[in-house]
């Protein structure tokens, strides 16, 4: 394929995907290119500092070229913020790596004013619908406050970031020399083993054994899900987002030979909290630059 | 069809008597100059231990096989399967027999072909390291001055003792391991559950 059809396919699947957060009510965004220094230190931002690209103003002050997506919209959003909304971007993010500056194209949607279960089940097909191009795709769905509860519940905060990432990992072997350490029950070590393991059996099967009422919460919100999703989908209780901010439900999209998601999204409610307001949020980002290298195969 | 990458040596032919119990309908030589062997649904490809992570990393290999160590020092982010329970050796500190305490050294040299896992270690006990990266014979490192101490891995210990060295503290216990990739390990759970079940145990 050479380099024009290239880009009349890239620009194909751009327009399909601007058509279809339209056709669901998303009204285009343009996230600013700017974001005061001082503001992301105090929030902690999605990059660590010297991954960020710093911008200097003539008198001195420090921006950062966008960093991120969804704490930039939810800056902007929070001040004009009057019924549910729902908004779409098409950007890029900068980040300074050690081999130079890097962008990342990103497409997504945010959805905010609105907790309900059908908000939820809307983005989740909304995120199918988006790559519905690719015949081989899959849709993980889980949500974060199964294994946050477990954790919270009996674990110091410290250990229960590393067991969290050991999860994530499925590093069983690991996870099984830290928990031989730490006076836990029994149970709860069972369940931490069968999270991480590669065979969780099905939804009901996470029903046994340690479970607190958080727990069965989140496992019932999945199993709703279930009952309403068909086609592509498949559910993992163990999913964890590398962002702090999402809680609850979480999504991740793959396409087949791809070793990482292309797409990832979920519920981060509290993300507002950072910004004076109290706001429910949730969105997903498609990773841009990974689905162009697919069209071109 | 699932592509696993193993190494050559015997860390691989550990890794294909596992294999082999999948019922394997061609014979595969390990021994030849023959780089990729492929079966009715499995096709497997020899390389270097340290590049077996990258082509899983990267989506070229579904499955992979290799020692706990090298995935400890790489910083790219894959899934563990199993721990397949043989390669065992540990990774060590080993200085000079008789030597003076290492802690006291300020600051202290540590020769290794794992710096990031040596900086880890010894940042977790505050301590302030300069690391000699090398590539091979790290025993030498502390013999000809290069360095205080080593970072190394330590099967029978042979080789330390034969250039005066001993181990001052263990580190971790290092294994081989079948390793794969996010997204491969979501669209092959079941197939993964099944091989994982013909080759002992689940996790």
């Amino acid at each position: 394929m050479n380099r024009l059809e290239s880009i009349i396919k890239e620009n194909k699947e751009r327009d399909r995907l601007m058509k279809v957060f339209k056709d669901h009510g998303f009204i285009k965004y343009e996230v600013p290119y700017f974001h005061k220094f001082q503001d992301y230190v105090c929030r902690d931002g999605r990059l660590a500092l010297d991954q960020t690209v710093k911008v200097f103003s003539n008198m001195g002050g420090v921006h950062l070229l966008r960093p991120d997506v969804s704490c930039m919209l939810m800056e902007e959003v929070s001040s004009f913020y009057r019924d549910p909304l729902k908004l779409f971007y098409d950007t890029e993010t900068f980040e300074n790596h050690e081999k130079g500056l890097r962008t990342y194209e990103k497409i997504g949607g945010e959805y905010y004013g609105d907790s309900s279960f059908q908000a939820d089940l809307d983005m989740i097909k909304l995120g199918l619908e988006t790559l519905s191009s690719f015949p081989e795709h899959l849709l993980v769905v889980g949500n974060s406050r199964y294994l946050d509860s477990l954790l919270e519940e009996n674990v110091h905060k410290d250990k229960g970031s590393l067991i969290r990432e050991l999860v994530r990992q499925k590093q069983v072997k690991s996870l099984e020399d830290i928990l031989e350490t730490e006076p836990l029950d029994l149970g709860v070590k069972e369940k931490l083993l069968l999270l991480a393991g590669i065979d969780q059996g099905g939804l009901e099967d996470l029903r046994q054994g340690y479970n607190t009422s958080e727990m069965l919460d989140a496992l019932d919100q999945v199993a709703r899900l279930s009952k309403n999703l068909s086609g592509r989908v498949s559910f993992d209780l163990s999913l964890v987002s590398h962002l702090d901010y999402y809680h609850g439900l979480i999504f991740k999209g793959y396409l087949k030979g791809q070793s990482k998601p292309v797409l990832k999204g979920g519920r981060y409610d509290k993300l507002s909290h950072d910004y004076g307001v109290s706001l429910e949020a949730l969105g997903f980002s498609l990773d841009f630059d990974r689905i162009k290298e697919v069209l071109n195969d | 069809m699932i592509r696993v990458a193993l190494t050559k040596g015997r860390l691989g032919h550990d890794a294909m008597s596992v294999f082999k119990k999948l019922n394997l309908k061609k014979p595969i030589d390990l021994d030849s100059r023959q780089l990729v062997f492929s079966d009715e649904s499995f096709e497997f490809i020899l390389l270097k231990p340290i590049d077996v992570i990258t082509y899983v990393d990267q989506g070229i290999c579904d499955l992979g096989v290799l020692g706990s160590d090298v995935i400890m020092e790489d910083h790219r982010e894959v899934y563990e399967l199993k721990d397949l329970k043989f390669g065992r050796c540990k990774l060590v500190i080993a200085g000079l027999k008789g030597g003076p305490d290492i802690m006291s050294k300020e600051p202290l040299r540590v020769a290794t072909k794992y710096p990031r896992i040596a900086k880890s270690y010894f940042m977790q006990v505050g301590k302030d390291i300069e690391v000699v990266p090398l590539k091979g014979s790290v025993e030498l490192a502390p013999v000809v001055g290069l360095a205080d101490c080593i970072v190394d891995i330590v099967e029978s210990g042979a080789t330390l003792r034969a250039n005066n060295l001993e181990v001052i503290e263990d580190m971790y216990d290092v294994s081989a391991r079948l390793i794969c990739n996010d997204g491969s390990y979501r669209f092959n759970q079941k197939e993964f559950v099944r091989l994982l079940g013909l080759i002992g145990g689940k996790s």
